[in-house]
């Protein structure tokens, strides 16, 4: 956490009222965040107001454990998670515009990754696709280093018997 | 495949980096707006819960009111009764003792109990009218720190007595004494120092009802278990002066804290129902299957089950003290002499009323002597009285 940060914070925690260079910061962020997990923009402007409404409420209680943006992507993933419940995902078909796809290959590599089991499917997505490092993850997703790995091997397990099952149909 | 090309594959999947500036106004709004809503849900639940209160408070206020104004009843007038009057001729056994202070008397074994008081030190003391015709003083004597002379009652086994916050029971045959000392007053007036006890009243052989000076309730204690519990009396009701017992209730004599006119109430353990009779303002009361009681205006018979005042057209002065023997209400006077001749002639006047035969009986013993008194009725000792003023 740089100065500035830690600055930021720590006006935020003394008054509510400025909270707002923190939501500049990091708005852009979260909403993204939110947005390729929902697939939905409309959707995805709901939850990023509501995570930053629920991070002002309770940025009294941030203890500086890791960085404000991971804070902010634990609050992020656990609304994104209670809305999947209401909402029933598993229904949805997402379009994916918010992914920049250059090949029908990494848009089938996208949708099995979308089939994951939620926990994996963030791992991956984290990991690879936001370049996030294993201790940000852990954060967010509050889960162990050993878990952190278990999940990533599970999920590389899972990517590849499906791409190899694809591969064998003939799909690629 | 591999994992190696698989993290490589996945690497190459990339998000949009187009511009959300109007998209970050819009969330910047939909967080104030959100805002702002919590605040109007806090101001509804707020003023719900202040409109909720208001009313509860009322109630809360009321119920003591209510309550305590549900306690007092309003006695119906009957009937004036006029009994049949007949002479008796009572006897009278002179004590020449300095019994002071409450006392009760054990007529079986023609013993007093009773609160010594001694330089301002009180304690408990036994009297034997039979034998050595000694006080013995069975307890340590006390600072009761208060002018408040304390209470004694006799139960089967044991007796009762308090002087200050100290509760003695002491065992009617071994003598053998168990010294108390009560808590601080659970359902105080005011905060106070002491809370001292005012009068007592054995219920059965282990239960006691104690009053307490400065407490809105009644002690009700265990001579055996040694515990205690309160029970509530009306808010401007004191704690009361005297008890005496009749049937399934417990009368007391207690002041109208506002208007210090001295009531008389009723107390049913079981339901633990509090009573208090309305405009009626008693100086002696007692009580057999009915309450008896004489107050300035005569002498009353009140049925408190239907709340009926019964005037008995009798002349007993108003200041006799009443008391209940058998089926008989005794209703004694002492009149003393105020001249200052040597020789003192006290009148003491005794009626008997028999409620069930509606007969007044009358008597008069004239006597010189000015000591407490045995008051004997047909060979049978009645009650020991310590009228003199002088006391």
């Amino acid at each position: 956490m740089d100065e500035d940060e830690r600055l930021l914070i720590e006006r935020a925690k003394s008054n509510p009222q400025n909270f707002g260079p923190l939501y500049d910061r990091y708005a852009e962020d979260v909403y993204r965040f939110i947005l390729s997990r929902t697939h939905n923009p409309d959707e995805a402007e709901n939850l990023t107001a509501d995570t930053f409404y629920k991070a002002l409420k309770s940025v009294k209680n941030f203890r500086g454990e890791a960085s404000f943006e991971s804070y902010l992507l634990r609050i992020a993933i656990n609304t994104v998670y209670d809305w999947f419940k209401r909402k029933k995902y598993a229904n949805l078909v997402p379009d994916y515009g918010e992914y920049e796809l250059k090949n029908e290959e990494l848009r089938k590599l996208l949708e099995e990754i979308e089939k994951l089991p939620l926990r994996e499917r963030e791992v991956i997505r984290m990991h690879y696709i936001e370049g996030k490092e294993p201790s940000e993850i852990e954060f967010i997703l509050n889960i162990s280093k050993s878990n952190f790995y278990r999940l990533l091997n599970g999920a590389l397990y899972r990517l590849r018997n499906e791409m190899e099952k694809n591969e064998q149909q003939g799909n690629y | 495949m591999n994992n190696k090309e698989i993290i490589e594959e996945i690497k190459k999947i990339k998000t949009k980096e187009g511009d959300i500036g109007p998209r970050k106004e819009k969330i910047r709004r939909k967080i104030i707006l959100r805002f702002e809503k919590e605040k109007r849900h806090r101001q509804i639940l707020r003023r719900f819960v202040f409109a909720c209160l208001i009313p509860i408070v009322l109630i809360l206020a009321f119920i003591p009111l209510t309550t305590s104004r549900s306690n007092f009843i309003n006695l119906k007038e009957g009937k004036i009764v006029i009994p049949k009057i007949e002479a008796f001729a009572p006897e009278i056994e002179h004590i020449n003792t300095s019994i002071k202070g409450p006392y009760v008397y054990d007529g079986e074994n023609k013993l007093v109990w009773f609160i010594k008081k001694d330089n301002n030190l009180y304690s408990v003391a036994l009297y034997d009218i039979l034998n050595n015709k000694k006080i013995e003083t069975l307890s340590p004597s006390v600072d009761n720190m208060s002018n408040i002379n304390g209470g004694i009652a006799l139960s089967q086994e044991k007796v009762i007595a308090g002087v200050g916050d100290h509760l003695y029971v002491i065992d009617r045959r071994t003598k053998e004494v168990l010294i108390i000392e009560l808590p601080e007053e659970s359902l105080p007036r005011e905060k106070k120092e002491l809370y001292p006890i005012k009068a007592i009243v054995s219920l059965n052989e282990d239960f006691a009802l104690i009053s307490r000076a400065d407490s809105k309730g009644i002690t009700e204690f265990n001579a055996t278990s040694l515990r205690a519990r309160e029970i509530e009396l009306p808010s401007n009701i004191d704690s009361p002066a005297a008890f005496v017992k009749g049937g399934n209730l417990i009368y007391f004599l207690a002041k109208d804290i506002r208007s210090g006119k001295q009531l008389v109430g009723s107390l049913d353990i079981k339901s633990e129902t509090v009573k208090i009779l309305k405009d009626f303002s008693p100086v002696s009361i007692s009580a057999n299957k009915s309450l008896f009681a004489l107050s300035k205006d005569g002498f009353y018979k009140i049925d408190t089950e239907n709340n009926q005042i019964n005037k008995i057209n009798a002349d007993i002065p108003e200041n006799a003290k009443l008391v209940s023997y058998g089926k008989f209400i005794y209703a004694v006077n002492l009149e003393e002499s105020k001249d200052h001749a040597p020789e003192r002639v006290n009148k003491i006047s005794v009626a008997k009323y028999d409620p069930d035969k509606n007969i007044l009986y009358e008597g008069k013993i004239i006597t010189g002597d000015n000591t407490p008194f045995l008051l004997i009725d047909g060979g049978e000792p009645i009650m020991l009285f310590n009228l003199s003023t002088e006391n």
